[in-house]
């Protein structure tokens, strides 16, 4: 993987740029059919624009030849392509902005993978990191406001735009424990509690973790965004499982989350409710159980192969189809065929992820990029299982498939860090 | 980085990773393809709807080019209407209103011919699955095709409200291919209403229960003409071999049998008239004297233990609880007690075979659907067993003639315009826990018979007194109508 420098041909990724622009194509295709009749270049153009942005991307790549990986970019392709077809049709008004989301996130991408910046500094400033998410996080307590569709005041606005702290906080934590946690590796595995056939790190080296996770916790329970909150502490168990190497950790984590669980559940009124939910949406179809049962009926709409692009009536009757139930209207317009291939997109994403932290070139790399993999990874599964009813529904969002700005800006950044982790550059 | 822990622990990872998703896709599969059609079906589902709108549904008409079924918009808004009431059991229902249904938690539904033909009104029938797919992405409107069922609006009417309020069936085919003509089953039920309130389906006089295609009874007497047949073809007994049984209590292994329905004063008769009179004790006897092997044989032949295979689904006949038939229950079978069970449809069969050339008939319905060429409409047509040869079926033909002219049977003439004649078989069966289930099994005219019927009323007392005449009346009436069809054909 390691290159010196100088141009390298990166075959392999124009071929599939070229099979993902293909589908990105054809994808937004069937809405102006059905509503005018007929397809004009204006119709394509957010997707030939996006499709340029790669190219571009590509050929930067190229120029720069230091070995990226090659099927990343891609991948990110064909979600974002679908995305933007999806868009068009779940969320008219919005999708102009969305394009230009997405266009922000390649450019942020390519400029995270390619620029002059050490990333060591990364490492540096762990604690900086840290104490910027949750202060992030915790501005939203004080001057938070509802997201556009209403619910807890996860939003910071400025000038117009606006920005979920919890999306930054996530990226900036897997940061921060890829270099906490990589600076204790040894120690972390070494010496262990035992408590009966479970095993624990020492407390002194947990201590810092503890309370950096606590506080974000915390903050986000006080929230309601329990979906975030989640995927944190999933995040969290993962990468120390990974720098213990040890399975007892890992354990240890599942009993704390069910502890946790108990507790949240005894005295927070927003988990019992999503778990009553979760169990028996039936009992209240119109009410409290619509989203949920809404959310099955669209993806049973689907089939095998679906009812085709633009032709699902979850866009209609399924309230927040374009961000948390992306995938519902997936399911229905590409069928099963469709909704697979794009979890296996996501499958693939993840293990190309992980193959680049296993030849990493330092334990924080390894670490940082084995974070954000499993980082996309939890949060497709969090919100894929949710609308699948495999676990209690939380609202988060898809990484690149959903419509908003901040998840789509900071997934681009986790990808543009894995390229960049994949160059084998000395972090 | 090559720590080996390290290294390990990203394989674990991958691994729960890829289980973790192909536990998503298993999910995907579960509620898209598993659980897809009763999503499907939930009222609170836009979907079905929405379909519905974009497809104008095609008319179902009788076989006279009558409107059954059709689409009217009220508002911009489709609404299914039914104006024939009486051919609710066969035209079915659709329902379509969203909203109205979501809040009593009824689902939407389809059933009779509106679910069985489904496709063809659609319009999906004949039609190339690429343009179908190509259609519903495109949201193109969608013209369904008009069906045209062998019923026919006026003799189901005339049947509808010849059995008038009580509970029962009619059914009459065509002797010659199995064509229904009418099939009424009551109570009913009003298939416009149950789009507004579909809980008024669900009473518990069950009016959606299809008691003509699915209702099982004991036959009654009716079914002497297949023990009957059996006799003939099994040379059991001769049609004027004489029996002396107007008197005798006979015991069937202790089981008393009485023929107490022959006029008074006469106890030695032909066989002809042991049918006629419906003499128990004589048909008692050709059940033994066939056995059970052959009895069931026999039975078999006619259909027991099978479902006939009529389009909209029909209740398999049965003829006994168990495997073993001691001698009381195949005496009693003999007169068609015993623990025979049999659907209305399926003895309208029976008389169209002993009417015919021996064959029981495949009971079809859809006749045409024009301007398509579909094989499933051939599908549905043909002979469903053949049951005896043509000679016996003559026979038996001939017999059940002479029930009409001199035996119980006679009671189907009553009121009926001179020239018109048929055969038949009355049946009072026992039911219990309340008054005998009456019968009646006949075809009209009485040589080369074209129709064939069968009638029941439940707990509805003698069949000669209580369905005789319903069968007379929908006979005289089939044959008019299909005279006058033939007339104006000319």
């Amino acid at each position: 993987m390691n290159h010196a420098g100088g141009r390298a041909f990166r075959g392999t990724e124009l071929l599939l740029l070229l099979s993902a622009s293909a589908v990105a194509l054809v994808a937004p295709a069937p809405l102006p059919l059905r509503e005018a009749g007929r397809i004009g270049v204006w119709d394509l153009a957010p997707t030939i624009v996006l499709i340029g942005a790669f190219v571009v991307l590509h050929f930067v790549l190229v120029v720069r030849g230091r070995g990226e990986d090659e099927v990343i970019a891609p991948l990110v392709l064909f979600l974002t392509g679908l995305s933007l077809a999806l868009s068009r049709h779940l969320a008219p008004d919005l999708a102009d902005r969305q394009l230009a989301w997405t266009i922000l996130a390649v450019c942020t991408m390519a400029v995270v993978a390619v620029a002059p910046f050490d990333p060591r500094l990364l490492r540096r400033y762990r604690y900086t990191w840290a104490i910027a998410g949750i202060a992030l996080v915790g501005l939203t307590l004080v001057a938070g406001r509802p997201g556009p569709l209403g619910g807890p005041r996860l939003w910071l606005s400025a000038g117009g735009l606006s920005f979920q702290p919890s999306e930054a906080l996530k990226l900036l934590l897997v940061v921060f424990l890829a270099a906490y946690l990589s600076e204790r590796r040894e120690l972390i595995a070494e010496r262990h509690l035992r408590i009966g056939p479970l095993s624990a790190p020492p407390i002194a080296y947990l201590a810092p973790l503890g309370v950096v996770f606590g506080a974000s916790l915390a903050l986000l329970a006080v929230q309601g965004d329990l979906g975030a909150a989640l995927l944190l502490f999933a995040i969290a168990l993962a990468m120390l499982y990974l720098a213990s190497g040890r399975a007892g950790t890992a354990a240890l984590g599942m009993v704390a989350f069910a502890l946790a669980a108990i507790v949240l559940h005894r005295f927070i009124p927003i988990v019992q409710l999503r778990t009553a939910l979760w169990l028996d949406p039936w009992s209240d179809p119109q009410g409290l159980g619509y989203q949920s049962i809404q959310a099955l009926m669209t993806v049973g709409a689907g089939g095998v192969i679906g009812t085709g692009l633009g032709a699902g009536l979850g866009a209609a009757s399924l309230p927040a189809v374009h961000t948390d139930f992306v995938f519902a209207a997936v399911a229905e317009e590409l069928g099963l065929a469709g909704a697979s291939a794009v979890l296996a997109a996501y499958a693939l994403l993840a293990l190309r992820g992980l193959r680049i932290a296993l030849s990493a070139s330092t334990p924080f790399a390894g670490l940082l990029a084995a974070g954000l993999t499993t980082a996309l990874a939890i949060q497709t599964a969090i919100i894929v299982g949710g609308t699948l009813r495999l676990i209690p529904l939380t609202g988060i969002t898809l990484p690149f498939l959903s419509h908003g700005g901040s998840s789509m800006l900071v997934s681009a950044v986790s990808a543009g860090l894995l390229l960049r982790i994949s160059t084998g550059e000395s972090m | 980085m090559n720590d080996p822990r390290f290294r390990d622990g990203i394989m674990r990872l991958a691994g729960a990773i890829l289980a973790t998703f192909a536990l998503l896709i298993a999910a995907t599969l579960y509620w898209g393809i598993v659980r897809a059609d009763e999503l499907a079906g939930r009222a609170d589902n836009p979907r079905r709807y929405a379909e519905d709108r974009r497809i104008r549904r095609g008319q179902i008409l009788d076989r006279t080019g009558s409107v059954l079924a059709h689409t009217v918009f009220e508002n911009d808004e489709p609404t299914r209407a039914y104006p024939v009431p009486a051919a609710a059991p066969v035209v079915g229902f659709q329902t379509w209103r969203y909203g109205a249904g979501a809040r009593t938690g009824a689902s939407y539904g389809a059933g009779g011919a509106e679910a069985a033909y489904d496709a063809a009104l659609r319009g999906d029938m004949g039609r190339p699955p690429v343009e179908i797919i190509a259609g519903r992405i495109l949201a193109r409107p969608q013209i369904g095709n008009d069906i045209v069922l062998t019923l026919d609006a006026q003799l189901q009417s005339e049947a509808f409200d010849a059995l008038g309020e009580r509970e029962g069936a009619v059914v009459v085919v065509d002797v010659a291919d199995g064509a229904v003509r009418a099939l009424v089953s009551r109570p009913t039920f009003d298939p416009a209403a149950l789009d507004a309130d579909p809980a008024a389906a669900a009473p518990a006089e069950q009016p959606l229960f299809n008691r003509a295609t699915h209702g099982l009874y004991p036959p009654g007497s009716t079914w002497k003409t297949v023990t009957l047949a059996a006799a003939l073809a099994e040379g059991e007994a001769r049609a004027d071999e004489i029996f002396d049984d107007g008197n005798a209590v006979e015991y069937f292994e202790g089981f008393p049998v009485r023929c107490d329905n022959n006029p008074d004063g006469v106890t030695s008769f032909d066989l002809i008239h042991a049918f006629a009179y419906s003499c128990n004790v004589t048909f008692a006897r050709l059940g033994v004297a066939l056995g059970d092997e052959r009895f069931a044989e026999w039975g078999a032949r006619f259909g027991l233990g099978d479902a006939p295979p009529f389009p909209l689904g029909a209740a398999e006949a049965s003829l006994s609880r168990d495997a073993s038939m001691e001698l009381p229950e195949l005496a009693s079978a003999a007169f068609g007690q015993g623990e025979i069970l049999v659907t209305p449809i399926h003895m309208a069969l029976v008389a169209a075979a002993v009417a015919g050339d021996g064959a029981l008939p495949t009971p079809y319905l859809l006749f045409d659907v024009p301007g398509v060429r579909w094989r499933g409409i051939a599908d549905e047509r043909g002979e469903w067993r053949q049951a005896l040869a043509a000679s016996t079926a003559d026979e038996v033909r001939r017999i059940m003639v002479t029930s009409v002219a001199d035996g119980w049977a006679r009671t189907a003439m009553i009121g009926r315009r001179p020239g018109f004649d048929m055969g038949g078989k009355t049946g009072t069966a026992e039911a219990p826990g309340g008054a005998p289930h009456a019968w009646f099994i006949g075809f009209a005219p009485a040589e080369q018979p074209r129709v064939a019927v069968a009638v029941l009323v439940v707990n509805g007392g003698e069949g000669g007194t209580v369905a005789g005449p319903i069968a007379g009346r929908v006979l005289e009436r089939a044959l008019a109508l299909a005279e006058n069809a033939q007339a104006s054909r000319r």
